[in-house]
């Protein structure tokens, strides 16, 4: 049989995902985002969730400021960030060296959700988010 | 946890460490246009181009603010591959422009015809060895090498490096004797049942498979690939049969060559105004040939569906539906949903389980048995919209309601072909789907999505003129069908899965299945998903570049 | 012959039920909040409180006089209508989250209860398109009554984004221009843009929303979670009759009868 003449051998590392049962509001983003922070191992976060424009975009109110009340600046580990999304998931990038250093960050990591997420989530394993430079990353070119 | 994965962390740290540019992977911190990278890049390139022309171009704060929702990547489905919606655009991703180019390139003509010619008209013999010596003529003259007539101008070899002709024949003797080189050898692509098949279906013409250059339909039309041919053939006869190029008998071969060719499309009506071979006149049954997944991986006949849904998926939604007929941006968003993040995947795979489990196999439910169908279809659609419901991350995935309409219904379609093994049950069983939906959820597809699905039970068995059709004769024309965006690829796969189920070797034409399995196409047709993919990750060559008579500006 | 008696939908279960209810218009809906007809006004959007009604062609009395039309003889026409009001719309967002009602049956509901009508139903939303008059009397109907919930049914024009996403932390369906609030110290959903979101002088309290638990017993919706729709025999039966009677007419046509 012939094989297919394109493979992939290309391996990301792996990343913990949280999907909240609600949206969360602004407070409760930053509550979780400090309470993941000091955890050893972690790479990246990334959050993701539904869109909050500073601006209405279309319609007859285009142009008009949106006023959002979720649209804060909150504060992280020291750092302000402005939030512009109601976040619904994090995507946790972990940088762990054997199964036991991978399992007790994610330990951790359960902990501060239960902590600071008060309408539960579930939390999942793997890889969600790109790892390879795609067509439009001109930079890497 | 077991060494072994232990062992498979150790690997993809060092691994990733070793990738600088995925150290910079920081795609959807922040909000707006902003958190993409491609629309930063987008920005600056705009910016640069509307600086050198003196006035604007793209302008990322015009467009509708993106949330970082919508712009998490996509997983190509079946494989490992991240990539973003833009990189899927058809006219970003050079796969998905060579999975058409290559399709449309594609003419099929059969040598019977001229054999006869030169036979019986000129009294010349064709032997093995004349056959050979043509091929090799006809593979100069195809890529646009001249013959006959001296000061001709040619096409530079490095524009049109992709064009050549191979010849296949369900007739083993004569495939021994044709020079290797131009043999699509069915016995070497095909597993041996496959390769049985096939042969019995194409008896003993020698068909050839004519790839014109990918450029040729750039700069013509569809319409084009068959007229190169066919003058190219010609002049090939010409030239290796040592013909006088002024008698009459040579039209013959121009005729055979432009009207008894099979192209991939065909003629639609005057009033969707397209010219022959176009995208929108190419059957499910031909479409669903031209995937090899089943040929590639016969033990995995989930996948020959879901790798034909992607395939009318960039062809019939993204450049067809998308490009052709509506204009503009264009369908890549919508169309995204029937071939990422493995939603279809978890949904066809389940549903082969469950006939495996509880309707006895694949054709294991008789065709006109239709109580156990419409149990079937009711089994499927439901899991499908259980899961949409049971987890909120699946029904977010998609933009809309009429996504999960159509990955539910070609679900459930998929499954009612491979548990008949007949297409127009699993079609009958899409429409019960859409029903289904409607009636559980209280909400289905958008406005004009819910005509065609609502009216569609009654045309699925319909076979009379202007009624209906086969399924496997269907296609983006059939006049339910010619506004279906969302839809092509859904019941593109369900013919698909009907022949994998039965075991078939092809749905249509069995020389269509051959003249795609030849490893000297650009695209891989048997892992359409991962090539798209290579596409988006600029791992993919397509042809029909310029770059070759360019300047390089670096 | 019997006298024919109409029906409305099949199914013993709860949402069968509802849809019945919505359906029929001898049933009087409940009123559950009061939004006076201002605010109704305001939330559209479409003129200012008390501004006159503007008007696209004469009144029809004027315009019958000179055509002699034998359906204008028939239709009485509607109030709006008569006065040669504008086609205005009002356009609902029903969470997929056990909203009391959802597109398609809205779409029947309409048909069933209102008269001189338009309706578009889409899978996130669903328009209602009438001359103004009358469309602020069924809008005000709508808002009003046991269809509508303050945190799971939307006023939305444009941007309907959110009947498929999560709820936020207040139990409230997401809405990108946030055209609804949440009042803490109420407990109540209060509109402060109308459904295009622009800002309205006025906020326009809209009541409290009902628990997930009673939106159970209210809502139209089959869900996994809520009551499947396999449960309910007799719905299931009528869809896939109704697929088979379909698929016998087109196929079959002679074999329809006695099905």
């Amino acid at each position: 049989m012939p094989k297919p003449p394109v493979d992939y051998a290309n391996v990301p590392l792996p990343e913990v995902r949280i999907m909240t049962n609600r949206l969360l509001s602004a407070k409760t983003t930053e509550a979780v985002l400090n309470a993941i922070d000091p955890i050893q191992h972690i790479r990246q976060v990334n959050m993701t969730g539904e869109s909050l424009p500073a601006v209405i975009g279309s319609g007859p109110g285009k142009g008009l400021p949106n006023n959002h009340t979720e649209r804060q600046v909150i504060n992280v580990a020291g750092r302000e960030v402005e939030l512009r999304c109601l976040v619904g998931a994090f995507y946790i990038e972990l940088e762990v060296d054997d199964t036991d250093m991978l399992e007790a960050t994610v330990k951790e990591i359960r902990s501060a959700c239960e902590s600071t997420i008060p309408d539960g989530f579930s939390l999942d394993i793997g890889r969600y988010s790109k790892y390879k430079p795609s067509l439009n990353d001109y930079r890497s070119a | 946890m077991a060494e072994k994965e232990k062992l498979f962390l150790e690997a993809c740290k060092k691994k990733f460490k070793e990738d600088p540019t995925a150290i910079e992977t920081k795609y959807y911190c922040y909000g707006g246009w902003k958190q993409s990278k491609s629309k930063v890049e987008f920005q600056k390139k705009a910016s640069e181009i509307a600086k050198k022309r003196g006035f604007p171009m793209m302008n990322e704060d015009i467009g509708v603010p993106l949330g970082q929702r919508s712009w998490m990547p996509y997983q190509l489905s079946h494989t490992d591959i991240f990539v973003e919606p833009d990189d899927l655009h058809c006219i970003n991703n050079p796969a998905i422009q060579q999975a058409w180019d290559d399709i449309r390139r594609t003419v099929l003509v059969g040598l019977d015809s001229p054999h006869q010619t030169i036979e019986r008209r000129l009294g010349k013999e064709v032997t093995p060895e004349t056959i050979n010596a043509y091929l090799e003529t006809v593979n100069h003259t195809m890529p646009g090498g001249a013959v006959v007539q001296e000061h001709m101008a040619e096409c530079n070899p490095a524009l049109v490096y992709d064009s050549y002709v191979k010849v296949m024949t369900g007739d083993d003797d004569l495939a021994d004797e044709i020079d290797p080189r131009f043999l699509i050898d069915v016995n070497k692509n095909f597993p041996k049942d496959q390769a049985a098949k096939l042969k019995k279906a194409m008896g003993k013409t020698l068909m050839q498979a004519v790839r014109v250059p990918t450029m040729v339909g750039r700069v013509m039309d569809g319409a084009t690939a068959s007229r190169h041919a066919a003058m190219q053939i010609s002049m090939a006869f010409i030239s290796s049969y040592k013909l006088a190029a002024g008698e009459a008998a040579i039209a013959d071969f121009a005729y055979s060559a432009k009207h008894l060719s099979i192209n991939m499309g065909t003629m639609m009506p005057a009033r969707r105004a397209r010219g022959p071979n176009e995208p929108g006149g190419i059957t499910f049954g031909y479409l669903d040939d031209m995937v090899q997944s089943y040929r590639v991986y016969p033990d995995d006949p989930a996948r020959a569906a879901l790798e034909t849904v992607a395939l009318g998926a960039i062809i019939y939604d993204q450049i067809y539906l998308g490009g052709y007929m509506s204009g503009g941006v264009g369908f890549t968003q919508y169309a995204t949903a029937a071939y990422t993040d493995n939603i279809l995947e978890d949904y066809v795979y389940h549903a082969v389980d469950v006939i495996k489990d509880r309707y006895g196999g694949f054709c294991g439910i008789k065709p006109d048995d239709y109580k156990k169908q419409l149990k079937l279809g009711d089994e499927i659609s439901s899991y499908a919209l259980e899961m949409y419901e049971r987890y909120p991350a699946v029904m977010e995935t998609h933009f809309g309601g009429s996504q999960r309409a159509t990955v539910t219904a070609a679900t459930t379609g998929i499954a009612g072909a491979m548990a008949t093994g007949v297409a127009d049950n699993g079609l009958n069983l899409w429409y019960q789907s859409m029903l289904q939906h409607k009636e559980r959820t209280g909400r289905l597809g958008f406005y004009g999505f819910d005509l065609q699905d609502q009216c569609g039970s009654a045309n699925s068995y319909a076979y009379r003129s202007d009624e209906g059709l086969p399924a496997e004769l269907r296609g983006p024309n059939y006049p339910n069908y010619a506004m279906n965006v969302g839809h092509l690829s859904g019941y593109a796969g369900i013919p698909q899965a009907a022949h994998v189920a039965r075991g078939d070797a092809f749905v249509a034409n069995p020389f269509v299945k051959v003249a795609f399995s030849d490893k000297s196409l650009i695209f891989d047709f048997a892992n359409v998903t991962k090539e798209i993919g290579r596409g988006g990750l600029r791992e993919f060559e397509p042809a029909g570049e310029r770059s070759a008579v360019i300047k390089s500006k670096s | 012959m019997a006298k024919y008696e109409r029906q409305f939908y099949p199914g013993k279960s709860v949402p069968a039920a509802n849809r019945r209810r919505y359906m029929d218009p001898k049933v009087k809906l409940k009123k559950l909040r009061s939004v006076s007809a201002d605010d109704v006004v305001r939330l559209m959007g479409h003129r200012a409180p008390g501004e006159a009604y503007k008007s696209i062609h004469p009144p029809i009395a004027e315009v019958d006089a000179k055509v002699d039309c034998p359906i204008r003889k028939i239709v009485e026409p509607i109030e709006g209508a008569k006065t040669g009001d504008r086609v205005r719309y009002i356009q609902f967002t029903d969470s997929v989250y056990f909203a009391p009602i959802s597109p398609y049956q809205r779409a029947w509901m309409y048909m069933s209860r209102y008269r001189g009508i338009d309706t578009g139903t889409l899978s996130g939303r669903q328009i209602i398109e009438v001359r103004e008059r009358d469309l602020e009397r069924i809008a005000k109907d709508l808002i009003e009554n046991e269809t509508f919930d303050p945190a799971l049914t939307g006023i939305r024009g444009a941007t309907v984004h959110g009947h498929a996403c999560r709820l936020d932390e207040h139990g409230l369906m997401f809405d990108g221009w946030q055209r609804y609030l949440w009042d803490d110290k109420k407990k109540e959903v209060v509109y402060v843009k109308d459904q295009v979101a622009i800002p309205i002088d006025t906020k326009v309290y809209v009541g409290k929303p009902d628990s997930q638990k009673k939106l159970r017993g209210r809502t139209t919706i089959f869900r996994a979670d809520g009551v499947d729709m396999r449960d309910d025999k007799e719905v299931t039966d009528f869809y896939i009759r109704i697929h088979w009677l379909r698929t016998l007419g087109g196929y079959r046509p002679f074999d329809v009868k006695g099905e």
